[in-house]
Parts: structure tokens; C-alpha cells; sequence
């Protein structure tokens, strides 16, 4: 018998998983992928917004707030990069530019730091800017974040702690008794449990659904992004965007944690829940927006293109237990700030099921509560200090991301290892970068395949069925 | 001690190997390639390889991977831990690649089973097969030996789409078919890939899109990836590099090193 | 020798074979670098069935004829 399900392996179910994993609770997560972090979680900007663009009195804002200070600690925890460069909304036309006002007087109701600088001072401070930008919002306290590792980074403290982790287990039914779950099957298991957290993004409705509470309606909101080089991504000091409008936060020049360039997203409404098609138009569309952002980028930097799904609802931020099943609690319709409000989302998401009676309350003596950092050799500023501890620090694998045998080797100890190659690059970046694998994919699979213990033929891209190859002579 | 200055050189090919050569009489140079063997592409085994390799003057570093330049050091690492050398400048002799899906502009989802020719070419020499019925793009070299490594090791039938059309002979294979002039737009399938749709309009089903067309230059030193402090770049940009080409490119790097060296000694 | 390996086929020289009381080492070198390979008897059997993996099976054959022969 469980305490809590936890059902949904992305930033927020990962946050919550960690948040209870120190207590007494004995906790399982559900992700119905072949690995965590593989919805919007995986696919999104990496900010970790301070909330100076958030709608003041909401949930969102509060929770987002109560997150943005704690970053550095939390990053240092849980071995994740994070950096607090800071946001620029500028100002392209005199339109933009006489909404500002207005905007930092938003942003200054939500307690965030926000202060107007001109064209000049913009550009000082982020000389990659369009000399066309008239005047920009500056949210300072804005961060970069790597919400891949910090995803994963979470599940792996959980798991240490003893949470106990399923992947490959989509929820396919919910045995109740009376207005209480007794049960969650997931996969081939049944998991006996005194409450579920549905943190399930995109397919929040259908677990409310099978449980038989609240009736809501999550959709996808698709964004298309560009990766660009990190040569380009490592000269930007600054998040910059646009200024925002009622609808949609526009689009961002985001800096990565390791120095490449994001350019996006787009927000569209649509139906197909696995649906992650990427266009020309649209691609267009955001090259172009970006482009009058920051002059500098060019067709030639671009890596990747990629399209990602975030869980939307009405209304947002769903966190609160059931109307109907007394022992479900939502966190769910967290749209765009999933990554910016998860440290507070999941602390109230704690105190909820404190409420409904579980153990959830002291932390327990033995928990760990922080990772220990895995070394990277990309960027590091003593070399010979990784290859002391370790020569395999020596063996580049991944020479366009500088990814080392060291690290391939180090991911798969994990508590949460990799199952598939796109697992061991949400890990270790290992043929992310830009020549996309061309010349390390079969170096990568064969350390893969060593040390996950599986044949060649068996090396999985992502999901089981979807193998690198097929053995040669099992034609 | 030698008071001729040091030139670093990354990539051990015939074009790095050449570049060497070139200079060999005005400068002490290292040449640094990640795989263990001289030759690059053309492989350790060729004609040119075995005459240059002895012969280019250099001192060679093989199977170290070259990873940042500042202008003015070089550093590397490799089986015995990582090197720092100082260089008066840096030739970056590292290949080509073939062109990504973004750089090609294939829209639609990211399915399994989309990889570049070089991938599926080593997978094949290790016994794996990409895809029973694989879909390559591209009329060039990889393209072509793409082509006739996964027929070798069990393709049931291969289908090449060529953008600029075949730029080699046509396949002497009745399973590898063609469609000139024509390119990928979309591919789709979940989780791996399924089809692919052409320019022309057509959907064309298959297990493997292998991506072999379009030449990139191949670049992985830190600092040093578009542009360098004193850095020249000797990247033929073919498909195939041939040797002509290739010794043609690490010549004119060499002059390039040269002028470089003589503007330094030039008070 | 000839090796097939992830980044391609490779040279393998053999700079020696030596016999321990229950396994036998092969030192040599894939291209440059150093490779070391480590037959134990339990490996035997294997040497019986087609390999799969390229990457060693020049250093286990050499080493498998060391083994039969000491016995």
C-alpha cells in the first residue's frame, strides 16, 4: 500500500516526488513514457521566470514568486545549471514602446523587480540587441535554467530517498470505492494507494476522467523552437523577448545553461495530443521574430527545430483536491511557468495531502538532500582534475557537445538511468549537438548498449519499439 | 629548442596531413585528429595516407580529441589526460558532415529512425541495420555507399530522393531505386518513422530516413567554430572530398599559415 | 589485424599475449590507443558461437588458440 501515486513524470510530478521524499510517505511515480521528462518539460525555453510578466492575484504569480529566490540553492541540490541573467522585453515599435509603462506597472504589482531602460541602456547591457529596439522592460531576477536536469535532477533525489519510480506505465484505469481511490493501474501493475497527485500535463483530463472527478479539459498548446549553436548562444548575456501582449508571452532569445540559443515558442491551440510536427511557415515565423530581436542570428547557427506541447486549460493552475474524489489532488493546467512555480507547487501540493491525513509532514533523518554533482568536461576550468579522477574523462565520445565516456558511464549509475539514446542526451547532451550525431550516435549507443546490458538490436532511440536498427542477420 | 614557431593542426587527413607538409621547412607543427588512425576519411589504409603520414614533418597526435582554442593555446585531451600547447595559429582540417533535418528544412514530427549517412554506414559495418526499407537523401558519395552498405547487410530495397540529382552513375542494384530531383519535405510516424513526403507530393513509405546530402563543414573546437583569432580553416566541402581537393585545400591553408607566421615576425 | 569498431575499422598490433593461471591478457594497440583485452577460460564457449561483436573477436580468437593450446 502507497501513500501517494504520483501520476506524471514531468517538472511538476518530478517536483512533487522530491518534495515528499524526504518525508515518511512511501511514494511511487507513474510516467507513461519509456522515460521522465519527455512531455513540455522536455521541450520548452528553459526560464525560470521571476514572475514580473505573470497576471497579479493569481495562483500562478504567487507560486512563481515563492519559487525565484530559491534557484541557486535548489540548482546546487539537485546538480542542475541555473543562471540569473536576466530578461529583456524590448520595445521593436513606438506601439510596444508606449505600453511599457503600463507593463512595468503590472509587473511591479507582482513584486517583481522590473525597471524600463532605453534602447541604449538595453543595448549595453545585451549588445546583441536590434538597434531598432527603442526602450525594453528589464526583469532582472529572471533565470536560465536546465529543465531537462532539473526534471531528472528532482526524480534522481527522489529515487535516493526511496521514492519508487515506473516508467513505461501509462494509467490505464482507477479502482475507487466510494468518493476515495483505493488503486491506480498502471502498465501491468496495480498500485494500492492512499492518494493520487495528477500531474499528468496534457493528459490531466483523462486522469480526473478515469477517476471520476471533476470533469475539465486540458488541450495541447503547441510552440515550435529553433536550437542554435552555442558559439552564437554563449555571446548572449541576456534572455531578450518581445514585449508581451494579452495572449502570449511572444517569442524569446533564450541563452541555454550550456550556451546555446533557443529561439521561441510559438502558442497554438490545437487538438492532436501527439502532435509535435514542426512547419515551414511557422519555423518562418519564429526565425524571423527572433531575427528582429537580435539581428545577429543567421539560417547557418541553426541546429535543430523541434515542437513541444504545454497543458492547456481553463482555468489554469489546478491545484487543489478533487471536488468528487476526496484523495486526488491536481496539479494540473500549469501551462507555461511549470519549470518557474514547481519548488512551491510542489510544497502545496504537500501541504494538501497533509491535509487529507498522510505522512507527508517531517522530514525523515536519513534523507539526502542534495545530489552530488556530476563534473562535465564541456567548459571546465581544470581538465586534469577530471581526468585524476576518473582517464575515462579523457575518451570524448561527443566532440561537438564534448561529452566524455566518463559521464556516458556516470548517467547510467544513475538512480533514474537512461533507457534510450534520447535518454542518455537528456543526461549527458551527447549528440544534441550540431552535427546532430553524425559522428558520435554509434559510438554513444555501443557505451549505451554496454552498459544498459542490451544487444544492439535491442538499443532503444526512445520507446522500446523504436530501435536504432535491426540486427543484421535477424532480417 | 627549435625557435620556429608551433602550428597546431586538427585533423590528420590527407587535407591536415598536406597542410603539414606544406609547412613543414618555417614551422613546428602537431597535428591532432580524434581517431586513432591518419587519413580521415580516405582512411588510414590509402596510398596517400601511407606516403604522407611518415612524410609530412609533423609530430602526430593521434586519437586525441581537440576541444578549445583561445589564440594563443590549443587544448586537447585523449588517453593520457588533456595537453595544452601554444600555437602561432590553428588549422582546423576536421571534414564535413552531411546536412542535418533543420538544415535541410525536413518539417513534421522527430520519429525514431531519421539518421545522418555516416551513422547508418557505421552502424551497417558493425552489423546493424537502420532500416529494411530506408529512404536516403541524397544523390552524392554517402548517399551512394549508404546505398550499397545497408543492401549489404539486408535492406530489402533502398530508395534514393536527390535533390540535385545523381551526381554519380546510376546504382548497378534493381533494389535501389531513384527519384532525381526531387527532396524530403516531411517525414511521420510514431514512434519511429514511417513516411516521408517529397517536394513533388508524393508519400513514400519506409523504416529509415538516412540523411546524405548537402555538405557541412565539420567543427568541434571550441572558439574556433565559425571564425577563430588566427585560426584558417581547410574544410573542401564535397561529397566526395577528393584527394586533388583535398591536397588543393591544405595547400592554400598552409599559404594562409604562412602569412599569418610573417605578419607576427614582422616588427 | 583489423578491428571494426563504432568509429570504423581499425589496426589493431599485437605487442604481446600473456599467459596467466586462469585468463590471458593481449596487449596491443587500436591504432594508438592502448587496448587491452582479457580472455578468461569462462569465455571459452563463447568463442564457439558466431560472434556478433567484431570488436573483439580478433583478440579473443588469439587468445582462445593460446588457451587450447596450454591445456
Amino acid at each position: 500500500m502507497r501513500d501517494v501515486a504520483v501520476i506524471g513524470g514531468g517538472v511538476v510530478g518530478c517536483a512533487v516526488a522530491w518534495r515528499l521524499s524526504g518525508t515518511a510517505a512511501r511514494v511511487t511515480l507513474i510516467e507513461a513514457a519509456h522515460d521522465l521528462c519527455e512531455g513540455a518539460s522536455k521541450g520548452n525555453t528553459g526560464i525560470a521566470t521571476s514572475g514580473g510578466d505573470c497576471h497579479p492575484g493569481t495562483l500562478e504569480l504567487e507560486l512563481v514568486r515563492r519559487s525565484s529566490p530559491g534557484w541557486e540553492a535548489l540548482c546546487a541540490c539537485l546538480d542542475t545549471p541555473f543562471h540569473r541573467i536576466g530578461t529583456l522585453a524590448v520595445a521593436l515599435t513606438e506601439e510596444d514602446e508606449r505600453r511599457l509603462p503600463e507593463l512595468l506597472r503590472d509587473a511591479q504589482d507582482t513584486g517583481a523587480a522590473a525597471e524600463i531602460v532605453t534602447g541604449d541602456q538595453a543595448r549595453a547591457l545585451e549588445p546583441l540587441i536590434s538597434e531598432e529596439a527603442r526602450a525594453a522592460l528589464h526583469f532582472p531576477d529572471d533565470g536560465i535554467i536546465d529543465s531537462i536536469r532539473l526534471t531528472i535532477g528532482y526524480a534522481e533525489l527522489a529515487a535516493r530517498n526511496g521514492v519508487e519510480v515506473l516508467r513505461g506505465a501509462p494509467v490505464h484505469s482507477i479502482e475507487r470505492d466510494g468518493d476515495r481511490i483505493v488503486a491506480v493501474t498502471a502498465g501491468d501493475r496495480r498500485i494500492a494507494t492512499r492518494s493520487v497527485v495528477n500531474a499528468a500535463g496534457v493528459e490531466a483530463d483523462t486522469i480526473s476522467r478515469l477517476a471520476g472527478g471533476e470533469q475539465f479539459r486540458t488541450w495541447p498548446r503547441q510552440g515550435q523552437y529553433w536550437l542554435l549553436d552555442r558559439e552564437l548562444g554563449g555571446r548572449f548575456r541576456k534572455v531578450v523577448g518581445g514585449v508581451p501582449t494579452p495572449v502570449t508571452r511572444g517569442i524569446y532569445c533564450v541563452p541555454t545553461t550550456n550556451r546555446s540559443l533557443l529561439l521561441g515558442p510559438t502558442a497554438v491551440d490545437h487538438e492532436d495530443r501527439t502532435d509535435r510536427a514542426v512547419d515551414a511557415e511557422t519555423l518562418d515565423h519564429v526565425f524571423h521574430a527572433a531575427q528582429r530581436l537580435a539581428p545577429s542570428i543567421a539560417r547557418e547557427h541553426a541546429i535543430k527545430t523541434f515542437a513541444s506541447n504545454r497543458p492547456a486549460s481553463d482555468p489554469t493552475y489546478r491545484i487543489a483536491v478533487d471536488a468528487e474524489v476526496t484523495n486526488l489532488v491536481h496539479a494540473a493546467g500549469i501551462r507555461s511557468t511549470g519549470v518557474s512555480s514547481s519548488p512551491a507547487v510542489a510544497e502545496m501540493v504537500r501541504g494538501l495531502l497533509e491535509g487529507l491525513g498522510l505522512p507527508v509532514g517531517d522530514q525523515r533523518p536519513d534523507a539526502i538532500t542534495e545530489l552530488e554533482p556530476l563534473p562535465r568536461l564541456l567548459g571546465h576550468p581544470r581538465p586534469e582534475q577530471l581526468f585524476a579522477r576518473d582517464p575515462r574523462y579523457g575518451q570524448v565520445i561527443c566532440a561537438c557537445e564534448q561529452v566524455t565516456a566518463a559521464e556516458i558511464a556516470a548517467v547510467h549509475g544513475m538512480a533514474v538511468p537512461p533507457t534510450s539514446l534520447e535518454g542518455v542526451r537528456k543526461r549527458t547532451r551527447a549528440t544534441g549537438g550540431r552535427c546532430q550525431g553524425a559522428f558520435c550516435l554509434s559510438g554513444v549507443s555501443f557505451l549505451h548498449s554496454l552498459h544498459a546490458g542490451r544487444r544492439p538490436p535491442q538499443i532503444a532511440v526512445s520507446e522500446p519499439d523504436a530501435t536504432l536498427g535491426i540486427g543484421a542477420h535477424d532480417v | 629548442m627549435s625557435d620556429r614557431p608551433a602550428v597546431a593542426i586538427v585533423g590528420a587527413g590527407i587535407t591536415g596531413l598536406t597542410c603539414a607538409h606544406a609547412l613543414r621547412d618555417v614551422a613546428e607543427i602537431t597535428v591532432i585528429d580524434r581517431i586513432p588512425v591518419p587519413g580521415g576519411v580516405h582512411g588510414w589504409e590509402a596510398t596517400e595516407t601511407r606516403e604522407l603520414a611518415p612524410a609530412c614533418g609533423a609530430h602526430l597526435r593521434l586519437g586525441e580529441t581537440a576541444i578549445r582554442w583561445d589564440g594563443l593555446t590549443l587544448l586537447a585531451i585523449g588517453q593520457d589526460g588533456p595537453r595544452q600547447m601554444g600555437a602561432a595559429a590553428l588549422v582546423i582540417a576536421t571534414g564535413a558532415r552531411p546536412l542535418g533535418r533543420a538544415e535541410l528544412g525536413i518539417a513534421g514530427g522527430r520519429p525514431a529512425g531519421v539518421v545522418a549517412a555516416t551513422v547508418a554506414c557505421h552502424l551497417a559495418e558493425n552489423g546493424l541495420l537502420v532500416g529494411r526499407r530506408p529512404l536516403i537523401v541524397g544523390g552524392g558519395d554517402w548517399a551512394m555507399r549508404a546505398a550499397s552498405e545497408l543492401r549489404a547487410v539486408g535492406a530489402e530495397r533502398a530508395t534514393l530522393v536527390c535533390p540535385d540529382g545523381l551526381l554519380r552513375e546510376r546504382p548497378n542494384d534493381v533494389a535501389v531505386h531513384v527519384r532525381e530531383h526531387d527532396r524530403v519535405v516531411s517525414v511521420a510516424g510514431t514512434p519511429r518513422v514511417r513516411t516521408a513526403t517529397l517536394a513533388s507530393g508524393e508519400t513514400l513509405g519506409c523504416d529509415a530516413v538516412v540523411l546524405a546530402h548537402g555538405v557541412a563543414a565539420l567543427r568541434n573546437v571550441d572558439g574556433a567554430v565559425w571564425a577563430g583569432d588566427r585560426a584558417v580553416y581547410a574544410q573542401p566541402l564535397a561529397d566526395p572530398a577528393t584527394v586533388a581537393q583535398a591536397r588543393a585545400a591544405g595547400a592554400e591553408a598552409a599559404a594562409a599559415v604562412r602569412s599569418l607566421i610573417d605578419q607576427e615576425e614582422r616588427p | 589485424m583489423k578491428v571494426t569498431s563504432p568509429i570504423g575499422e581499425l589496426p589493431f598490433v599485437l605487442h604481446g599475449v600473456s599467459l596467466h593461471d586462469r585468463h590471458v591478457v593481449v596487449e596491443g594497440e587500436l591504432g594508438t590507443w592502448r587496448s587491452r583485452i582479457e580472455v578468461g577460460a569462462e569465455d571459452l564457449p563463447m568463442l564457439g558461437r558466431a560472434l556478433r561483436g567484431p570488436l573483439i573477436a580478433a583478440g579473443l580468437g588469439l587468445a582462445g588458440i593460446a588457451l587450447l593450446r596450454r591445456r
